[in-house]
């Protein structure tokens, strides 16, 4: 037998003696939700706003989330009306990776803003998006460099960060209104950083002490006088050839 | 609730009726006037919720008062018997409603009638408010104004009247 006291209910049977009717109870809640309502008619109208504020502001964060991550998948070019997304999207990735990973995404966006400068300079030489970009570029140059060396990362991170940045570096190589894309200072970390990378790359030539310590010039007028292309025919890059230009001037 | 809040009236309400309603149908013996008390005391709980206090005691406690005070208030107006033998032909209409089509249904229902019949007013307030409105001792204490104490020791004298009177149930 159902044991009451250890319980504290009706067996099913009594219970059910005593229940009201089915249609009863739906009739009755009907009523009492309809009353219950127009009782607390601003209730419903509050939740009613703060769903569709909540919805609204729901939706407007995913359509943003949604475009930056197409514009970071996609690479969207500097000019493009998604590239404040892009770089909004690079914040976000760069605050919230690991501090070993920090490096390596500099790294990456130091590459990203070379080659935005690249196409940037080829389409439209007087833009004046690009002093800006040249200034993130170094800025993602020496912080990347500075991470790595406070992270003090393992043979394999620092051979596999070195490469990225150096892949940064050379197409980073090309003048700007007779001055090197990187300054001095940002070169000069990354030889800090990638002794054995820095030594491989033709940029560092510039970084000898002859490259203009200035840096990029900010003037709207700044023109590309070469690319990072390789020179047909030749087999030599043609930021080299401007290299040895370069020194062949300063030597003269 | 007291904020408007849909779905804990809903909710309450969906806790509470079956109990409610259980209640009065024992206490007034007719399906029609529990039915009637039980829609009343939910409107009421609407009007007066505003005015419940956390501050001065626990919700259940200060609902249950206002369902026996409005029953106090329904004998009061009606002058009718509290307690009489349950309605004629209620079993019969248990049988058609869709609660009870067979005959175990009809027998158990005539039984806790007969039960109810067996005990004192103070055991069968006690029963009432302990397993149809499931109540526990500190709040039938706080809603009759008896020792926790008093209770448990009237609970287990009456402890083998619920026994035998359902033990079929």
């Amino acid at each position: 037998m159902f044991n009451f006291f250890n319980h504290g209910k009706l067996p099913c049977g009594a219970r059910k003696a005593i229940a009201p009717r089915k249609e009863f109870i739906k009739e009755t809640r009907i009523a009492f939700l309809a009353v219950f309502g127009a009782a607390h008619p601003g209730a419903r109208a509050r939740f009613t706003a703060m769903a569709r504020s909540f919805i609204a502001g729901g939706a407007i964060v995913a359509l943003f989330a949604g475009m930056s991550v197409y514009a970071d998948t996609t690479n969207v070019a500097a000019d493009s009306p998604l590239y404040p997304l892009k770089r909004l999207g690079e914040s976000v990735q760069l605050a919230v990776a690991p501090a070993s990973q920090k490096a390596q995404l500099q790294a990456t966006f130091a590459a990203r803003r070379a080659a935005e400068i690249s196409a940037l300079a080829a389409k439209n030489p007087s833009s004046t998006q690009i002093a800006g970009l040249a200034r993130d570029l170094n800025d993602d140059v020496s912080n990347s460099a500075a991470a790595a060396t406070q992270a003090n990362l393992t043979d394999g991170a620092l051979d596999q960060f070195c490469g990225r940045l150096a892949s940064a570096v050379a197409s980073s190589s090309f003048i700007l209104q007779g001055r090197p894309l990187l300054r001095i200072e940002a070169l000069a970390r990354f030889r800090d950083a990638c002794p054995t990378s820095a030594a491989a790359a033709p940029a560092m030539d510039v970084a000898t002490g002859t490259a203009p310590d200035a840096g990029i010039g900010t003037s709207a007028s700044m023109t590309a006088t070469t690319t990072a292309t390789t020179t047909p025919g030749a087999g030599i890059p043609a930021w080299r050839v401007r290299r040895i230009e370069i020194r062949r001037g300063a030597g003269q | 609730m007291k904020r408007g809040d849909r779905k804990a009236a809903a909710a309450l309400y969906d806790e509470f009726l079956p109990k409610v309603y259980g209640f009065l149908y024992t206490r007034t013996g007719k399906r029609e006037v529990a039915e009637d008390l039980a829609h009343d005391v939910f409107i009421k709980l609407i009007e007066r919720v505003d005015g419940f206090d956390e501050a001065r005691g626990g919700f259940v406690v200060w609902f249950w008062r206002m369902v026996r005070n409005m029953l106090v208030d329904f004998y009061r107006k009606k002058k009718e018997v509290p307690f009489s033998s349950f309605e004629e032909g209620a079993v019969e209409a248990m049988a058609v409603d869709g609660r009870g089509p067979d005959l175990d249904d009809k027998l158990r229902h005539e039984k806790l009638i007969a039960f109810l019949g067996t005990l004192n007013d103070g055991d069968r307030e006690l029963f009432e408010y302990r397993y149809v409105a499931e109540l526990s001792y500190a709040e039938i204490a706080a809603l009759t104004g008896k020792t926790e104490g008093s209770l448990r020791v009237a609970a287990l004298r009456i402890k083998g009247k619920i026994k035998q009177g359902l033990k079929d149930v």
